[in-house]
């Protein structure tokens, strides 16, 4: 046939090259004819139907082409699922490895995604929003805010802050922000009822207003549509409700310090003790964490350079001390996310999450390659007979590789569902409970899904392609031969599977070491002894002045308070304390100098706990040297104050501490970004307040040390009554020894009631029970790297007996041979094992650098990791016993098997020839 | 192809790639299968291929043919019945 016309030549070539894009098999079987067919036909389409003909023959062939695709794929996977129901055994124990590994992968990132890559919830445009790496002071604030050439909007805010709310006389502790009126204008926030603040409601003077969250509207309000107007008692003073945030904000840091509450900083220290002592005039005191809006095209860079520039001439007019430190005095982080990050600390974050959830997966993907390449081999025959009925290889390929992407979808599933369940379980909204408003939102989103799905498709190509690469390699004779291998190797040496196996090794040996540092490292923190005697001590929380107290009522109700507890029969002491050790809230440092002789000034950090004059006494911490607390030194005007030994050492270097005089600067606030945020002073802002040091108290243990070499310096001053009128966050406590087997906390509950049913106790708890509290993350750590490093240890065990089994069953006729020949059943035992034996010391032996090199990276990356594993990092016991535990079960994980070699009957191992 | 176009009266064009992806489903499915009896040699061109109903085949052409039947029956009753209502 011979098209006269041109289109009729080109629609043919067009439909040739389009037919050639079939699958394989088709074209096989109906190419040519198709191909004739259509020859034959397309000279009469043309001549009857013209343009629109051709153009539904050439769409009859594209639209087919994707048809068939699909039933080969249908095909490919019906077959793929009864190879794999043939071997169950091979399926259970890929699958299981694989959801393992891409279980922890994914639960490593859903973690990762809730701490640090998500945005702030309900902002808009989180991605325009800035703030400063550490808290400012106001009047900074207000210059930086001036540069509306850099910000579209700015705002300040104070957090956290605990409120007392009464609702329908009921009282609740809230956390809540104190917040500029430019605060839900800056993040693009619309109330969900009401409204929010102006700048007509900055004016102090105004009657007080307050917003709530959604959640607080909800739990507290009940979802009245009527709240607005309503007047919300705060800290004892009546506010109005103006406005009620949308669902799901929480303000600027929801993470740590999410509010369910926002006052305006025009209510005043009458309403938030915390705005007293003209904080909105000092410039020593950084109280106030700043946001800003970027206007479009500003970098940040620019911003940090302008800020610092302002802090550095704000510096030199006010005379700052410090003002000639060098150094960046502003750093600018991201501000739309839920953790200030710097963006060059973002890598470093996401290191140890990467690696460990690397590692898992790495070791059960190579597993299951393992396992794989050890099955091809077992279908050698299968493959070869399909390769010499002219089966392409590529098809082979495809087939294969549709069985290990069968698997990882079965695993990506399965680890999916565990991850959300699990991280669902992990995920909290911790209310009042806590002394910190801590929320933690890990349930996996979108973007885990994705990764997820990223990560299944990586692992089915990378355990599936290597091995269906290799069972494919066209070598028919050999393979059509009966007998399988026909060469007897002792070490098929750079064999991928032995590659593979000692890789494996390596790395689940890597595996377990770092997470025993990690655990061997957090269980040291949660042994270490707390220094005094925590049981049958109690505590409570009292917080009068946010129930409405003043400062003077306070200190006459706390007074009272003791004398009537201590009169109960079951209690031998009770004091009140501003602090107590091993607290969550932890102890901001304040900063303090010591005065010498000549009047010489050194600057130093410790923890300022105010404190009843029985603390030492009530807690049972003995005063070593010069004297405790009298009455006397609770007097306005007295310097009295006992330190910790560890202060002395630090300070005096053992000098005679008696007498010596101190001058302590303001606390600092509780820690907000990770990281070292303000740069290290070298001098005391601000006025400080001169003590003398009348007694040294032995060292205790307060928050999350490693070591107690590390006790922390520690500064004991009695409470005055000017100290109750800036009550801590976490309120006042009173701590009760009793005898013991006495419910003594319902005792002082109705002395309290019985005082003044005004006050509302909140947070009692146990200190055995603060100190689990406080362990508890430690103890989720330990758990965590404990189930990791083993998952790691199993998967690869499965690995080694996988390998080793296959080879028992590769090697059956030589070793039919050598029992004919009188071999012994140990020969022939050493003979099978010695293989997996070389693999297990070469992995053990890169697997211990590794780790070494491994722990070592993380601790240059991390501080906490650093921290916990800088003490169990020498540790023998883990350096001998993770490795021997290792070749034990990989021992086992050979023997297992190799056991099978000797039941192997010669006779009918030869006649299988 | 040429032929379905007449039989039915231009209505059902059987475009190439169509008809031998049906081919291939209804041998898979087991409806028709090759066949060897070839037409005489002058009406035969090597190339072709041709094929048979298989007896499930024609059992399930049958089967099907009367459903079909039965269908139109039944609409035909009841367009009668209706006409003779109205």
């Amino acid at each position: 046939m011979n098209p006269s016309a041109r289109p009729v030549a080109m629609g043919l070539r067009l439909y040739r090259a389009l037919a050639h894009a079939f699958p394989y098999e088709f074209r096989n079987v109906y190419g040519d004819e198709l191909l004739q067919m259509t020859e034959d036909a397309i000279e009469p389409v043309w001549r009857r139907h013209g343009v629109l003909g051709m153009l539904r023959l050439l769409l009859d062939v594209a639209l087919r082409i994707p048809v068939e695709y699909a039933a080969e794929l249908r095909g490919d996977i019906r077959y793929g699922l009864r190879m794999l129901r043939a071997s169950p055994g091979f399926t259970a124990v890929a699958l299981i490895s694989l959801t393992l590994g891409i279980g922890v992968a994914t639960s490593a990132y859903s973690e990762l995604n809730g701490y640090v890559l998500r945005d702030v919830p309900g902002v808009r445009h989180p991605d325009g929003l800035i703030t400063t790496k550490g808290p400012v002071s106001y009047p900074d604030y207000q210059r930086y805010a001036e540069r509306s050439d850099l910000f579209a909007g700015t705002m300040a805010y104070r957090a956290p802050v605990p409120f007392g709310v009464s609702v329908d006389r009921r009282k609740e502790r809230v956390w809540g922000h104190l917040v500029t009126s430019s605060y839900f204008v800056t993040l693009g926030v619309a109330p969900a009822l009401g409204r929010f603040l102006t700048a007509a409601d900055e004016q102090s003077g105004n009657a007080p207003v307050v917003m709530v969250s959604y959640g607080f509207w909800r739990n507290y309000l009940g979802f009245d549509p009527a709240a607005i107007g309503k007047k919300l008692v705060v800290n004892g003073k009546p506010c109005e409700l103006i406005g009620i945030g949308p669902e799901g904000f929480r303000g600027a840091s929801p993470m740590i310090y999410g509010a369910d509450l926002w006052l305006p900083l025009s209510v005043g220290a009458a309403v938030a003790p915390e705005l007293a002592d003209n904080v909105l005039d000092r410039r020593d005191l950084a109280a106030f964490q700043m946001v800003g809006r970027l206007r479009p095209g500003i970098s940040m860079a620019r911003v940090e350079a302008t800020l610092d520039a302002i802090k550095r001439q704000q510096d030199e007019e006010f005379q700052d001390p410090d003002r000639n430190v060098p150094g960046r005095r502003i750093v600018v982080t991201p501000g739309g996310k839920l953790m200030p990050l710097e963006k060059k600390d973002l890598p470093m974050f996401t290191g140890f999450f990467i690696v460990l959830g690397g590692m898992i997966l790495l070791i059960a993907s190579s597993n299951v390659a393992n396992m794989m390449l050890a099955r091809a081999v077992d279908r050698r025959k299968e493959i070869a007979v399909r390769l010499a009925l002219g089966a392409g290889r590529a098809r082979l390929v495809r087939q294969l590789l549709t069985e290990s992407m069968l698997i990882a979808a079965g695993a990506g599933v399965l680890a999916f569902l565990a991850a959300s369940w699990l991280m669902h379980a992990a995920s909290s909204d911790v209310a009042m409970s806590y002394p910190m408003p801590i929320a933690l939102h890990m349930e996996p989103d979108g973007r885990v899904l994705l990764f997820t799905l990223a990560l299944t498709a990586c692992a089915g190509l990378a355990f599936g392609l290597v091995p269906a690469l290799q069972a494919t390699r066209p070598d028919l004779t050999t393979a059509l031969k009966e007998g399988g291998n026909p060469r007897v190797r002792r070490f098929r040496r750079l064999s991928t599977r032995n590659l593979l196996m000692v890789g494996q090794m390596a790395a689940s040996l890597a595996l377990l070491l770092i997470t025993g540092f990690m655990v061997v490292g957090h269980r040291r923190i949660a042994n270490v002894e707390a220094g005094f005697d925590a049981r049958n001590l109690y505590l409570i929380s009292l917080d009068p002045v946010r129930d409405g107290y003043s400062a003077g009522r306070t200190a006459d109700f706390f007074q009272k308070l003791l004398e009537r507890v201590r009169s109960l029969p079951a209690v031998t002491s009770a004091t009140v304390a501003g602090a107590t050790p091993m607290s969550m809230i932890g102890r901001p440092g304040v900063p303090f100098t010591t005065i010498g002789a000549n009047g010489s000034k050194e600057l130093h950090g410790a923890r300022e706990f105010p404190v009843g004059k029985d603390f030492l006494d009530t807690l049972g911490v003995p005063v070593v040297l010069g004297r405790g607390f009298r009455t006397e030194d609770e007097r306005d005007g007295a310097t009295a104050v006992i330190v910790s030994e560890r202060l002395v050492q630090d300070c005096w270097k053992g000098g005679d501490p008696l007498g010596r005089r101190i001058e302590m600067g303001s606390e600092d606030l509780p820690a907000f970004a990770f990281g070292d945020g303000a740069r290290r002073r070298k001098h005391l802002a601000g006025r400080g307040r001169v003590f003398e040091v009348v007694g040294v108290a032995r060292n205790i243990r307060d928050g999350l040390n490693s070591d107690a070499k590390a006790a922390p310096s520690l500064i004991y001053r009695p409470l005055r009554s000017g100290d109750f009128t800036r009550p801590p966050l976490e309120g006042w406590t009173l701590v009760v020894r009793s005898v013991p087997g006495v419910d003594v906390m319902t005792q002082v509950r109705r002395e309290i009631a019985l005082l003044d049913d005004h006050i509302q106790p909140f947070h009692a708890r146990s200190m055995p029970q603060q100190i689990e509290d406080l362990m508890f993350p430690v103890r989720v750590a330990v758990w965590t790297y404990g189930c990791i490093g083993i998952f790691g240890l199993v998967l690869a065990s499965v690995g080694l007996a996988g390998v080793t089994a296959y080879s028992v069953t590769q090697r059956r006729r030589e070793i039919g041979i050598r029992m004919a020949l009188g071999a012994q059943r140990e020969d022939v035992l050493r003979l099978v094992m010695q293989e997996g034996a070389v693999l297990i010391l070469i992995g053990a032996a890169i697997g211990l650098a590794g780790a070494r090199g491994g722990i070592r990276l993380l601790s240059w990356i991390m501080a906490t990791v650093a921290q916990t594993a800088g003490t169990s990092m020498s540790d023998p016991v883990l350096l001998v016993g993770a490795p021997l535990l290792l070749a034990l079960v990989a021992v086992m994980a050979c023997y297992l098997p190799a056991r099978t070699s000797l039941r192997i009957d010669p006779a009918v191992s030869l006649r299988q020839e | 192809m040429q032929e379905v176009l007449d039989r039915t009266d231009g209505k059902v064009h059987l475009w190439p790639a169509t008809l031998y992806g049906t081919l291939k489903r209804l041998i898979e499915a087991e409806l028709i299968e090759e066949s060897d009896v070839r037409p005489a040699p002058e009406a035969d061109d090597a190339r072709r291929r041709y094929y048979r109903l298989t007896l499930f085949g024609r059992r399930v052409l049958a089967a099907e043919s009367e459903r079909l039947e039965n269908l139109v029956r039944v609409i035909r009753s009841k367009r009668s019945l209706s006409e003779a209502e109205s």
